[in-house]
């Protein structure tokens, strides 16, 4: 193939790299400095050799936010048909490329949202592909709101892990670029009896011994490994980490914010901490799936290696007899990101139970329509503004276990990225190009929806 | 830049960065030799007279006002002004703000919740002008915390749409925890009407229709005419003493123009009716709220009419040319330059309000209409622009500190004041 | 339900009014052809036993004709509705169908599993919808008077639900006769794996079965399938007098085997004979009849509504699928995708689609989209699905004016409701057109027939008109 090589700018404009944001927090009165965050190194998968290389797109020139916290200025991004090839300044940029001018713009990772439903995928099944639309006109709106994938489940286990996932992108006309893994998660709920706990503590006992049995075969040269024993194979594939395990609670409804009502606190720290014992039981960390005041404990969450998926705005009033550490507030997405622990927001209009997902009802900042407005809340609440971009990329990917695929601009990523006209998390910020697996899918001034707005 | 950033950056302003709002180190210009103030000193000390200086103050009656300062005397804004033009008097403490932005709370005109949550509709009857949510207020309700955490120090408490006449809404500072009577501003802030949809009846009675509802109102509204007439005349000597009617005593204020009408709509159908019959037919001081839906439609015959426009909670319409029309924005290009704009708390959290008017941003509305739309323009549709919607000397010292553009979800209130007083600091509400 | 014995000849049928009658000649008429022929301006069609005998601008009218004078009229093909489901709504007579509902707009129906199929899809392509026909129901007549004069009803469900069956509408009562039991087989995928797992299946087994049958045999086959007469190719031009040989090829469904006669052959699916000397497994017979279709031997129509449909149906098939005789689209709902998006793809599998005459929106907007001419522009022959009421043929009229008016010529506006479908169906040589040798279905209207103010005069099956009831 024929290359050429192109520096576009001179070092006098070689562009910073910034690290991540690391400015003082602001969290009230239980507020606590920030710690040395646990960079989990993605590692994307390895681009398939000898793959003859179709087409090549450049996105050049943008200020690149890569999606872990870091940015950089004026950069190019060379995309080899639905892989990133190279993310660089100086980058050699393929013979025949479609260059995409991003001067001036924010390039972004494509957001990858914890949960939400439509955007062609199913109501429900053991199956996404049944039924899956990849015309569905959501996903046009979807696009326009930056969401390039997001987490699909299906039923749950109840006392032990369970249930179907998939990430689904919203490769607008192509059934075939639209799951992008499955089963990737497994969930359960909390609060489990005493005689579930003691039922699950034997399962994870059998699947260690399991394990080591496996592990012990392997060793001696014609030994068959075991079967693995009944029950314990959704937990063997969690404790392995081809499966991240969701753990929600199943008790306790909301409450709409002031209007009081009679629903139990839910998800709250007695909750949590089973959780957190699930967590050290499996040895791997697991995602709290909208938890309420993981905030108050988020060292010992942050210690299992778990994650939260958090509505950053959700208030639950607290109890008046431990004020500090009940209920939830705008900080505890902060909270807990200061702790270490991997934070994917999601938006209110999940909050009475269902999947998050796109109106068209005319409330607007309160649904799909706008994750980044969600990100923005978090940092409302104290998280740092490069941090809280990462909420609906690299650490929403990572939530979704998808991470070696999605959340990022890193070469051998899969090629889901937007290009904005401005600050991602700016509330007037809106996607111009929306691309999934290195596809054009969205352009605003090609769609209804918004390209009477300018600038 | 003005004179007065330059003397406290950029040391201070890294100060500030760095630390947490509730230690907020609101040092005094230690140049200047005057009192230095820090906000929980504010908070204990309260003291009657003291300065403000911040990198800008969006006073909203004027341009914004870069490096000044704003004396706030008892409770009210006594001056504001470039720092050279504004002498702080020897003694007085200054609250140095360094690179924060300064604007006027914010004026919720559509707000539910300071009940604590419902008790808002009595559906019993469509009619009840009889009625007030002076009596459902619980000043201790975390719900008055949280809306002034969202910057927002005035809101009209009114009832449900669940009726054609719900009753009338207080109009309340936000002073969480408060005594009551500290609260009102005015007992009968508005009273609520509902065109449209919500307050159907729908178990047979007269009021299943707009037809039915149409002749209810004007029937109620008849005889408050009627009512408020015949005590006028009395009082001008020119007939005798009218029967003492209960249910007609708060209605006849509005025939008075004491006290607006704010009318619940839906739909364009419902923004004209609105306004033929409180405009043109009952000649009442009135605000149109809501207005979504199509609403925007009807922008054009309610600009010929000057009428006043209170928008929210919906901030869009997807046509059916699949675009995501603004309605702010349809209103204010179809020439309906009266706009406030909602959160029909809790249908939007109280807070919020700041993020409905950067989604009207978001969809085309001026950022200058939209600041206006939760200050002044609220303020003057209720009738309390002489004391509440703009940094104005005679005004309340209602105001509220963000690191920046006021609109941005990113910018929570780090201080609030009410009449001069402290009564949020960021971390409060935690 | 007891089988009802509809098998008869349509000949049989019209014999009584129509036998040793002299020719009829329709003169000075505007004639529609739809063949190359095209549109005669002044012309003559002389009609004897119910066929076409000669058209054209100079055909002489022989002593004794009955003339109809068709002045300032404008005579075309009777209307071919190959995809119907007139008279199996249950209305009429309690022959109600066991076939599960309708699948509309590309969401899979989710259809009890069916015998020899896997997940939700049957396979069961030997069934036939002809045994489920009750003959006697008005819908028929009310077709007829509209102007449809070859009715085509199909099975519904998903996978291989059946066979089609053309019935004959008759010229008196109110009575359809099935002249063709195995007028196609129907294939209807529903978008998703369950679906395209079976249907993929059941074509991977019928494919090994014609590597099986085209195997040189040592020894004499005796259950070698006698179904020519069945073949579209081989269409004899007095088809639909044939009584289709009565030939069942049941499946495993119950119904299938009450009241059967035993036949002279053998039916290795019914009797398998377990002490014969061949110890080979009975074939299945839906996968036998799947076979004919890749053989080419029978015709499939392939149920696909969207592009969204496509695509599932592509990502188990490939891109080199089955070859089809039609593509019937019943709704084309910009939400699913529309059909147009796969042009390419789908002239791959078959030459036609058959479509509701009707525009449609892009998603999420007002804007007109046309994915019929798109259809058409891509190479595509359109054919259309006609509704089933005598008042949504008639007011189709108005729906095809509307393609026109947006660009659709309008010869190829009329051949989608005649020679087309008729073609998807193999019976060109028989109804469809004007010409030699087909049979008299014939439309007078008063003008154009795409002229809004135009009427539809008088219909005629065979020649022979019928009576009208139709208040104008």
């Amino acid at each position: 193939m024929m290359m050429h090589r192109t520096t576009v700018l001179a070092a006098a404009l070689a562009a910073l790299t910034l690290a991540p944001d690391g400015s003082a927090q602001r969290f009230g009165r239980r507020g606590r400095p920030p710690e040395a965050q646990p960079q989990a190194a993605p590692q994307p998968e390895k681009p398939a050799e000898n793959k003859k290389v179709e087409s090549w797109t450049v996105i050049q020139g943008g200020d690149v936010h890569v999606g872990d916290g870091t940015v950089l200025r004026r950069t190019h991004v060379v995309l080899a048909d639905d892989k990133i090839h190279a993310v660089g300044q100086e980058v050699e940029i393929p013979e025949g490329a479609t260059i995409v001018d991003a001067t001036g713009k924010v390039v972004a990772p494509g957001f990858c949202l914890p949960m939400a439903s439509g955007f062609g995928a199913p109501g429900g099944g053991s199956d996404v592909r049944e039924g899956l639309n990849p015309f569905d006109p959501t996903i046009k709106m979807g696009l326009a709101a930056g969401i390039t994938s997001f987490l699909w489940t299906s039923g749950s286990g109840a006392g032990t892990p369970g249930g179907n996932s998939a990430v689904v992108k919203l490769a607008y006309g192509d059934l075939d670029g639209m799951v992008c893994v499955e089963n990737t998660t497994a969930s359960m709920r909390m609060p489990l009896s005493a005689q579930d706990l003691s039922k699950f503590r034997d399962l994870v006992e059998q699947a260690r011994k399991h394990q080591d049995a496996v592990k012990e075969a392997a060793s001696k040269p014609d030994t068959k490994a075991p079967a693995a024993p009944k029950g314990t194979e959704e937990i063997l594939k969690v404790m392995s980490g081809e499966k991240r395990l969701w753990i929600a609670s199943g008790g306790g409804g909301f409450r709409f914010p002031g209007m009081g009502g009679s629903g139990s606190r839910g998800f709250d720290q007695t909750q949590i901490r089973q959780a957190m014992e699930i967590a050290s039981l499996l040895g791997v960390g697991v995602v709290l799936d909208r938890p309420i005041e993981a905030w108050a404990i988020a060292d010992e969450v942050a210690a299992t290696g778990s994650m939260a998926v958090v509505s950053p705005r959700q208030r639950v009033e607290n109890d008046e007899a431990a004020p500090d550490t009940t209920g939830s507030n705008i900080a505890q997405s902060a909270i807990l990101h200061a702790a270490g622990v991997p934070v994917a927001v999601t938006t209110p209009s999940g909050r009475f139970g269902g999947s998050p997902s796109i109106g068209t009802g005319g409330i607007m900042g309160q649904d799909l329509n706008t994750p980044h407005v969600d990100a923005a809340f978090a940092v409302r609440g104290g998280m740092p503004n490069r941090a809280a971009l990462r909420t609906l990329t690299l650490d929403s990917a990572k939530i979704a276990n998808a991470d070696r695929r999605v959340g990022s601009i890193e070469a051998g990523k899969d090629a889901d990225i937007l290009i904005l006209d401005g600050d991602p998390l700016h509330y007037k910020t809106f996607v111009e190009t929306a691309l999934v697996n290195g596809k054009v899918v969205y352009r605003k001034d090609d769609e209804p929806f918004y390209r009477h707005i300018r600038r | 830049m003005s004179h007065a950033m330059q003397r406290i950056a950029p040391g201070l302003a890294r100060t500030l960065r760095g630390s947490c709002a509730v230690g907020l180190a609101l040092v005094a210009g230690s140049l200047s030799g005057q009192e230095s103030l820090t906000a929980s000193a504010l908070r204990a000390a309260r003291p009657d007279v003291y300065a403000v200086r911040a990198a800008r103050f969006l006073t909203v009656d004027g341009a914004p006002l870069d490096g000044g300062t704003m004396l706030v005397e008892g409770s009210r804004i006594r001056a504001i002004g470039a720092a050279t033009d504004v002498a702080v008097p020897p003694g007085v403490p200054i609250l140095d703000l360094g690179d924060r932005v300064v604007s006027p709370g914010f004026v919720d005109l559509h707000h539910h919740v300071s009940s604590g949550g419902g008790d808002i509709n009595d559906m019993v009857t469509p009619i009840n002008a009889e009625l007030r949510t002076l009596d459902a207020i619980r000043p201790s309700s975390r719900a008055i915390a949280e809306t002034v955490a969202g910057g927002v120090t005035t809101t009209l408490f009114i009832p449900g749409s669940g009726t054609n006449i719900s009753g009338f809404g207080a109009l309340l500072k936000m002073k969480p925890g408060s005594d009551l009577d500290a609260m009102v501003v005015r007992e009968l802030g508005a009273m609520k009407v509902a065109q449209g949809y919500n307050p159907e009846r729908r178990s047979g009675d007269l009021g299943e229709t707009r037809m039915g509802m149409h002749h209810l109102l004007t029937e109620a509204l008849m005889r408050g005419r009627q009512y408020a007439a015949a005590w006028r005349a009395f009082a001008a000597g020119e007939g005798d003493k009218p029967e003492l009617q209960a249910d007609l005593e708060q209605l006849r204020r509005v025939f008075d123009r004491e006290v607006p009408v704010i009318i619940h709509t839906a739909g364009a159908r419902d923004c004209v009716a609105t306004a033929r019959m409180f405009q043109d037919v009952f000649q009442t001081w009135m605000i149109l709220s809501h207005g979504t839906f199509d609403g925007h439609w009807a922008a054009s015959a309610l600009a010929a009419r000057n009428t006043p426009v209170n928008l929210g909670p919906r901030m869009y319409q997807l046509t059916r040319e699949g675009r995501m029309q603004g309605i702010a924005a349809g209103y204010w290009d179809a020439g309906c330059k009266d706009l406030s704009i909602n959160t029909d708390a809790p249908v939007i959290a109280a807070e919020e309000l700041q993020l409905q008017a950067a989604m009207a941003v978001r969809l085309d509305l001026p950022w200058d209409a939209a600041l206006r739309s939760l200050t002044l323009v609220p303020a003057r549709q209720i009738g309390l622009a002489d004391r509440v919607g703009s940094l104005t000397p005679g005004k309340d010292a209602d105001f509220q500190v963000t690191r920046g553009d006021p609109l941005d979800p990113r910018h929570p209130p780090e201080l609030v004041f009410i009449e001069g007083r402290l009564v949020h600091v960021l971390g409060d509400d935690r | 339900m007891t089988k009802r014995c509809f098998l008869t000849a349509l000949a049989l049928c019209l014999s009584v009014p129509l036998a040793a009658q002299a020719p009829t000649a329709f003169v000075h008429a505007r004639i529609l052809t739809m063949t190359d022929a095209g549109t005669i301006e002044d012309g003559t069609i002389l009609v004897r036993d119910g066929r076409i005998e000669a058209v054209g601008a100079d055909v002489k009218v022989p002593p004794g004709a009955h003339v109809v004078d068709v002045a300032g009229g404008t005579v075309m093909p009777g209307l071919v509705h190959a995809w119907s489901k007139a008279g199996l709504g249950g209305g009429g007579g309690g022959a109600a169908p066991s076939f599960p509902g309708g699948r509309r707009g590309g969401r899979p129906t989710r259809v009890p599993s069916g015998g020899g199929g896997g997940g939700n899809a049957q396979v069961q392509a030997a069934r036939k919808i002809a045994d489920q026909i009750y003959d006697r129901q008005d819908i028929f007549g009310e077709l007829l008077r509209a102007g449809v004069t070859t009715l085509v009803v199909h099975p519904d469900g998903t996978g291989f639900p059946g066979q089609a069956a053309e019935l004959a509408p008759n010229v008196g009562p109110d009575v359809a006769l099935a002249v063709r039991d195995e007028a196609y087989v129907v294939v209807s995928p529903a978008p998703g794996p369950r679906a395209g797992k079976a249907i993929k299946d059941a074509l991977d087994k019928a494919q090994k079965a014609l590597e099986e049958r085209k195997k040189p045999k040592e020894e004499p086959k005796p259950e070698e399938k006698p179904a020519e007469g069945d073949k579209p190719a081989e269409q004899k031009p007095e088809g639909e007098a044939k009584p289709a040989e009565g030939e069942k090829k049941e499946g495993p469904a119950p119904e299938g085997k009450e009241g059967e006669k035993p036949k002279t052959e053998e039916k290795p699916a019914e009797a398998p004979k377990p002490q014969e000397k061949k110890p080979e497994p009975p074939k299945d017979p839906n996968i036998e009849v799947i076979a004919d279709v890749l053989d080419g031997q029978r015709r499939a129509f392939l149920t696909l509504g969207s592009a969204m449909d496509v695509q599932h149906y592509r990502s188990f098939v490939g891109d080199e699928p089955m070859k089809s005789a039609a593509v019937v689209a019943e709704r084309l709902d910009p939400r699913t995708g529309l059909l147009s998006l796969e042009a390419e793809w789908l002239k791959k599998a078959a030459p036609i689609v058959l479509t509701p005459p009707a525009m449609t929106q892009v998603p999420n907007t007002r804007t007109l989209a046309h994915p019929i001419k798109d259809l058409a522009d891509a190479g595509l022959q359109i054919g259309f699905l006609l509704p089933d009421s005598a008042n949504g043929v008639r007011s189709m009229r108005f729906d095809v004016m509307e393609l026109v008016r947006c660009g659709l010529p309008a010869d190829a506006a009329l051949r989608a409701m005649t020679v087309v479908p008729a073609q998807a169906l193999g019976i060109q040589d028989k109804v469809g057109s004007i010409a030699e040798g087909r049979r008299a279905d014939l439309l007078v209207f008063t003008g154009d027939p795409l002229d809004p103010v135009s009427d539809l005069r008088s219909v005629y099956l065979a020649g022979h008109e019928v009576e009208s009831h139709n208040p104008r």
